[in-house]
């Protein structure tokens, strides 16, 4: 007797909550009251966030010029591709009605460069970007090596289209004074690109390290040779390349170009008055400069 | 070594060995033929096809692991599953095959393995041992080369059938020698599955035999009351008829599973033309954009055109967006399967404590099936039965006994707590029985006359056989259940059975052992449904007992009777409505010179030649009149506790319970009415019992023109031409019928009925009828319903059975319920689910399965709704990206989304969910409904959640999109780069989707508990109870012919053995009327009056 009860036991199913599905459960209650509550309350809170939103965004001025068009002759001379060295600068004249005040920023535009095509945006090395190996060009086709097998530094189809047009902001206090418009060329990228995604493979010399290298087909210069001003911000540290190898999510975007250094006539920001830009044409398709300040808020 | 068979026939037809297979795959044939079944599933053929793709690198935007790796994890454990299921048969199989058996070897009795037993082997069997094989019955211990066998295994018939060896094999007995040197040739027909048909000639010593189904011992059946015998094989193995009725096993599979075979097919069907929609695109933007890229971008070796280019793209797209449909899809289906099957393992209310079993879930594929169930098929005994009969109440000269009163007077249920009356005074106690009434035993000890009668009467009317065992207690050996709980329950009262001689019994009369001489056995058949004997008592009187239908008794009384036939009367409708099985009881004084000449006419018609059989019909009903009426006995067919509780409840939730029985029409119908199934309250009860085709069709349309009223058109052949037609295209029925009906059907009929033609008749009348009995059904019959249903009502069903005859049902209805605990394990072995207790269905069906359902259809509908946001976010996405197949996410985050980022919540809703308590959907089985209408997942659900799915995969891409058209970083960073829309996508979506969850959570309407229990309705009704006794007809000529008597009792010498009988007769009758023991039941009609 005492066994056939001990085997009763053994396959009787335990009574616990799990296998008897008697789990602690909590089912949401509908009622009135508490639906409309909950959903006043959310469309409260966002029709608050939505206008904060919009205020600070109001705040905000930004002025947008297409110089594709203004310097038509330019992207004339780029549509032949064996033109593409060839220096071709212009110039446009704008004019500012209102100050802008504090942080201002200077983004080029670009419309219908799709940066986000699946090839395009694999054709990269993030070995070599970090500066492990230098050589490392495996996933960059079709820019890996040059013709005579050399490896392309930095690889790949996203650096070798990298914007490089040059542009200088110039303030004309009178007709004929003319002063450039101070541009930070730092703090333009993520902290996380700058010191951990983009590293160089030493400080000292940049042109020893890549030696047995050779620069992407469309650049004028090697990657160590991006800033002749400042040599610390060369090779793969370079500020505009690090903007540039983020892709956009769109085929039409705006990258930062440049931060007003707030010094003498700007200390506080970008006064009213005549401006011009002064642009070393490169770039094939729809270009807009773009100037904002965001000031407010954030 | 005896060898029966000649060469020749052994070369003509190849045998088969007594090894049996139900196991699918060995060691070698595993891998092809698993991984073959498979690649059979839709889905599995699919994430193939994508490997494939996915292994072209020109094309592939995901990387190849991401399919491998579930895909080879998913196969792997289908196959590890069907392994181990497959090696636990495989055991079954051997553990079978094992067993030993003793087999005439060399002239000697050795013992063998099944597995080894031949075709022609000579066989010794013992009592209660199985029967290895189809035998030819050679000789027995019993007398005459008699044995009796049990065959609830074979065909569900409880009582134990007689086999009889011809008489030239009778004589070998049990001398080995001789045996061995048996050389006798049998010609029979080839294996089939008829459990009733045999035919065979046996040539042996010049002279040939013809063999029949009464010399044949079945595979599957157990010997019983006899000692030893000895059998040659004549089929062994997957030739034997327990083998042959045993269907193929089927791979079963959900209709969800098959919905969802149909829904990937869809969605394939969707991929291609987004994938083209997006082809063509690429293909534009490659010849109107693209152009300008080039320089940044050359076209890869050998794709140097937009068209190509846009080839390409159509099959990358297919691959992005093949997560509509990922893998872990079924993983997923699968684990939550798995839970659901360990929770009905786990369940403790379906834990049978009286045998330790606890439900099991065999197949854990079909859980959600069981909340769509609509059809229920039933076997009777053992399953709604206990296959245990108890004397319950009798009346005797107008009082009822076995009532019990309480202290109002009102009658109340015998319940438990109650103390039953103590036999424990007298001696010879059956130790099970139990009797609520004091009163009975009052009366007997006062002496009442009628009382006393009555007693002596089930004492001395019976064909029950009593032994002493070794213990010296009396043992009673009883052909029918129900002669033998009313012998035990007349024992129990003083009045004890013990002993009978071909012309004597002897009982202990309250103490004094009493012996009647026995004069003659008047036998039952199913027309005369009564028996009599006639008895000489000590005192020289002779008397006529007579139990039977109170239909014919009733008619048989004397004139005096008639106050105490219409108060006995009351008392037959009130035991009849309470489910009892009644008999009348009633005696007469005779005459001995009446007898005398009486009897002598009888031995005049037993050796005529003529119309023997009517004219001994005529004597019998000649001094079977003028009877004087004792009263009633009322005998429980015990059901399983919780029987009526279940079907009223299952009923309730519009599941139709058909009863399909091997046992008999009267029982059938007595346990339909004891479970409530078919009560008085019903309209008609249509009875088809033809015995040809022509009659079944013209019953069938009886019943239907009864059921659509006489102005129907069915009596236009044109017109039921049509309708069939209609029936054909569409298996739906309208059921305009309004009302309850029944149909019982037996199998003569069903077999007929089940032709092409009829078949639609049988189906659509028996689809409108609340309940349906099919009795004396085969066990390939009983499948054969199952299928009809299956195929023309596109209904999900469900068998439930206990024994091997429910074997091919339960594999051939959608879910298959085979009750453990009992001895055979046929039923268990072949079922997907197994638990003690019938009742257990209720739980089962009303709480696992709706729960299973409603939570895999929640999992379903939240799943493709999630994956249909989450995927075509990158169709969205085509028309920004040039079409070049970009996908919006990261990698990783595809490859994870289902698996990691969505997983937990979906599956534990899909496991853990409960839209209302077990308790609530017990209570109110109403809530069943939706899973048979299949409401909850079907596909106008699943475009529902595809459309759901969409919208948000559209607002999740376009408000982002505005977000990050021109946006700036506060320190003026650009922050609209590809990888920050990514990632606020993705975030995005995984918050959209979890928050989403609740919508699948429907509130349900909070289910009002109805009554917790429906009160036993008694019914009080003119029914009568059609019962019949459950033995052949044929025993009661088998005592008195002395052949089943121990050789140890002296020959007859009285002067009073006058009845000779033909030595071959009885068994000739027993045969002959066991083939037509179903007609004439529907004279005998149950319908309201």
């Amino acid at each position: 007797m005492e066994e056939t009860s001990q085997h009763c036991l053994s396959r009787l199913p335990d009574n616990s909550a799990l296998k008897q599905q008697k789990l602690p459960a909590h089912r949401l209650c509908f009622t009135a009251t508490r639906v409309l509550s909950v959903f006043f309350t959310m469309a409260t809170f966002c029709l608050c966030m939505g206008s904060i939103l919009i205020v600070s965004a109001r705040s905000t001025q930004a002025i947008e010029i297409n110089y594709t068009r203004t310097c038509a002759n330019c992207a004339k001379l780029r549509e032949t591709a064996s033109n593409f060295d060839k220096e071709c600068t212009c110039s446009i004249p704008f004019y500012l009605s209102e100050k802008m005040m504090g942080n201002v920023y200077m983004y080029y535009k670009l419309q219908g460069f799709h940066q986000n095509l699946y090839r395009y945006i694999r054709s990269r090395s993030n070995r070599q970007l970090v500066g492990k190996d230098v050589k490392a060009v495996e996933d960059c086709s079709p820019f890996k090596t040059s013709n005579n097998k050399t490896p392309i530094v930095p690889c790949g189809a996203i650096a070798n289209s990298m914007f490089n047009d040059t542009i200088i902001l110039s303030y004309n206090i009178n007709s004929s004074v003319q002063i450039k418009v101070p541009m930070l060329k730092t703090g333009l990228t993520w902290w996380t690109d700058k010191y951990i995604k983009f590293q160089n493979p030493s400080f000292k010399n940049l042109a020893d390290e890549f030696r047995g290298t050779t620069k992407p087909p469309n650049w004028p210069n090697p990657i160590y040779e991006l800033d002749k001003k400042d040599p610390r911000n060369n090779g793969f540290l370079n500020e505009d390349f690090i903007v540039w190898m983020r892709p956009a999510a769109f085929p039409t975007f705006k990258k930062l170009y440049g931060r007003l250094n707030q010094t003498h006539h700007f200390i506080e920001g970008l006064p009213a008055g005549n401006y011009s830009f002064n642009i070393t044409y490169n770039i094939l398709l729809s270009v807009s400069f773009w100037i904002e300040n965001l000031a407010v808020g954030f | 070594m005896s060898n029966a068979l000649p060469q020749t026939n052994t070369m003509l037809f190849l045998f088969q060995d007594n090894r049996i297979h139900t196991s699918k795959y060995n060691i070698l044939t595993f891998l092809p033929i698993n991984l073959f079944e498979q690649f059979q599933r839709v889905a599995n053929a699919y994430f193939l096809c994508l490997l494939i793709l996915q292994l072209i690198p020109e094309i592939s935007s995901l990387t190849w692991f991401t399919t491998i790796v579930p895909l080879v994890l998913v196969i792997t454990m289908t196959a590890v599953k069907d392994a181990t299921d497959d090696f636990f048969r495989h055991k079954s199989d051997n553990q079978v095959n094992n067993r030993q058996s003793e087999v005439l070897i060399d002239s000697k009795l050795q013992n063998e393995k099944w597995m080894n037993v031949k075709v022609g082997d000579i066989i010794k069997l013992e009592n209660n041992q199985f029967v290895a094989a189809d035998l030819l019955l050679l000789s027995s211990s019993e007398p005459h080369g008699l044995c009796y066998v049990e065959t609830a295994e074979l065909d569900g018939e409880t009582n134990l059938k007689v086999r009889q060896a011809l008489s030239v094999t009778s004589e070998l007995g049990a001398d080995i020698s001789r045996l061995a040197r048996f050389d006798g040739i049998v010609v029979c027909e080839a294996p089939n599955n008829k459990l009733d048909k045999f035919m065979g000639i046996l040539s042996w010593k010049d002279s040939k035999h013809p063999l029949n189904n009464e010399k044949i011992i079945l595979r599957g059946c157990i010997l019983r009351n006899t000692s030893w015998c000895f059998g040659m094989v004549i089929f062994a193995g997957p030739d034997t008829k327990l083998m042959q009725n045993s269907g193929k096993t089927k791979f079963k599979r959900t209709s969800i599973d098959r919905l969802m075979n149909t829904l990937v097919l869809w969605i394939f069907g969707f991929l291609i033309c987004l994938g083209i929609i997006l082809a063509i695109g690429n293909s534009i933007w490659e010849s109107q954009i693209g152009d300008q890229f080039r320089t940044f971008l050359f076209w890869n070796e050998g794709e140097k055109s937009s068209v190509f280019s846009g080839f390409l793209t159509f099959w990358s797209y297919i691959i992005i967006l093949n997560t509509v449909v990922p893998i872990s899809l079924y993983v997923s289906v699968e684990v939550i399967r798995l839970g659901h099957s360990y929770f009905i393992n786990w369940d403790r209310k379906m834990y049978y404590s009286r045998k330790a079993t606890p439900a099991e879930a065999r197949t854990t594929t079909l859980n959600e099936e069981l909340g769509q169930i609509e059809y229920i098929f039933s076997d009777k005994t053992g399953t709604l039965t206990q296959n245990i009969m108890t004397f319950k109440r009798c009346s005797i000269n107008g009082k009822i006994y076995g009532e019990v009163h309480d202290d109002l007077g009102q009658k109340m249920e015998v319940t438990q707590e109650k103390e039953p009356v103590n036999f424990s005074v007298k001696s010879q106690v059956g130790r099970e029985f139990q009797f609520f009434d004091h009163s009975l035993l009052e009366s007997i000890e006062l002496g009442d006359p009628k009382v006393h009668e009555f007693l002596r009467l089930l004492t001395l009317c019976h064909t029950v056989m009593s032994e002493e065992n070794s213990a010296g207690e009396l043992i009673y050996q009883v052909q029918s259940p129900d002669e033998g709980a009313l012998v035990t329950a007349a024992r129990n009262f003083g009045f004890i059975f013990k002993s009978r001689t071909p012309e004597t019994i002897t009982i202990e009369e309250l103490g004094t052992p009493v012996t009647y001489q026995l004069l003659a056995i008047l036998d039952f058949n199913n027309t005369r449904k009564r028996m009599s004997v006639i008895v000489r008592n000590p005192e020289g009187q002779i008397k006529l007992y007579s139990k039977g239908a109170d239909t014919i008794l009733f008619e048989k009384l004397h004139p005096s009777n008639e106050d105490l036939l219409s108060l006995t009367s009351d008392h037959l409708s009130e035991f009849a409505g309470e489910g009892l099985r009644t008999l009348a009881i009633a005696y007469r004084d005779l005459d001995d010179k009446y007898f005398k000449e009486w009897h002598k006419m009888l031995e005049d018609a037993n050796v005529a030649t003529e119309e023997r059989d009517e004219r001994i019909a005529g004597l019998y009903e000649e001094i079977e009149r003028d009877l004087m009426l004792l009263g009633a006995t009322a005998v429980e067919d015990k059901l399983q506790e919780g029987v009526i509780e279940t079907v009223t409840s299952l009923s309730l939730a519009n599941i139709k319970i058909w009863v399909l029985t091997g046992d008999k029409q009267e029982t059938a119908i007595n346990i339909g009415y004891a479970c409530n199934m078919l009560t008085d309250d019903m309209n008609d009860v249509f009875v088809i019992a033809g015995n040809t085709a022509i009659e079944v069709r013209e019953e069938l349309r009886k019943a239907k023109e009864n059921l659509f009223g006489q102005n129907s058109n069915f009596s236009n052949g044109h017109v039921v031409g049509e309708k069939k037609q209609q029936l054909e295209l569409d298996s739906v029925v309208e059921e305009t019928v309004t009302g309850d009906y029944a149909l019982i059907i037996n199998g003569h009929s069903l077999a007929h009925a089940l032709e092409s033609d009829v078949k639609n008749d049988l189906l659509e009348l028996a689809c409108m009828c609340k309940t349906v009995v099919c009795c004396r059904v085969t066990p390939l019959q009983k499948a054969q319903v199952v299928e009809l249903v299956k195929k023309y009502r596109n209904a999900v069903t469900l068998a439930i059975g206990d024994g091997a005859n429910d074997v091919s049902m339960i594999k051939s209805a959608h879910i298959g319920v085979g009750i453990s605990g009992q001895e055979g394990l046929q039923a268990v072995l072949a079922s997907d689910y197994s638990f003690a207790q019938f009742r257990y269905l209720q739980r089962l069906l009303l709480v696992h399965g709706r729960w299973s359902y409603f939570r895999m259809c929640k999992f379903l509908c939240y799943f493709f709704y999630k994956n249909f946001a989450f995927t075509l976010v990158h169709f969205w996405f085509g028309f920004f990206c040039g079409f070049s197949a970009q996908t919006v996410y990261d990698q990783w985050f595809i490859t994870l989304f289902n698996i990691v980022y969505t997983s937990l919540p979906v599956l534990a809703m899909g496991i853990f969910d409960q839209d209302v308590s077990d308790q609530n959907s017990m209570d109110c089985p109403q809530l069943y409904r939706p899973g048979q209408l299949n409401l909850l997942f079907n596909k106008r659900r699943f475009f529902i959640c595809v459309l759901h799915g969409i919208y948000t995969s559209f607002v999740l891409f376009f408000i982002p999109y505005g977000a990050f058209y021109n946006v700036a970083g506060e320190d003026g960073q650009h922050i609209s780069d590809y990888q920050s829309f990514a990632v606020t996508m993705a975030t995005s979506l995984v918050i959209v989707v979890s928050v989403q969850i609740r919508q699948w959570q429907k509130a349900q309407k909070k289910a009002k508990p109805l009554r917790s229990r429906r009160t036993r309705t008694r019914r009080s009704s003119s029914r009568r109870s059609g019962y019949a006794f459950a033995h052949q007809e044929g025993y009661g000529e088998l005592i008195t012919s002395g052949k089943n008597m121990r050789a140890k009792i002296p020959p007859p010498t009285s002067e009073l053995e006058k009845t000779h009988y033909n030595s071959t007769s009885w068994i000739e009758n027993l045969c002959k009327k066991t083939t037509d023991t179903v007609s004439s039941i529907s004279q005998d009609k149950t319908v309201k009056l």
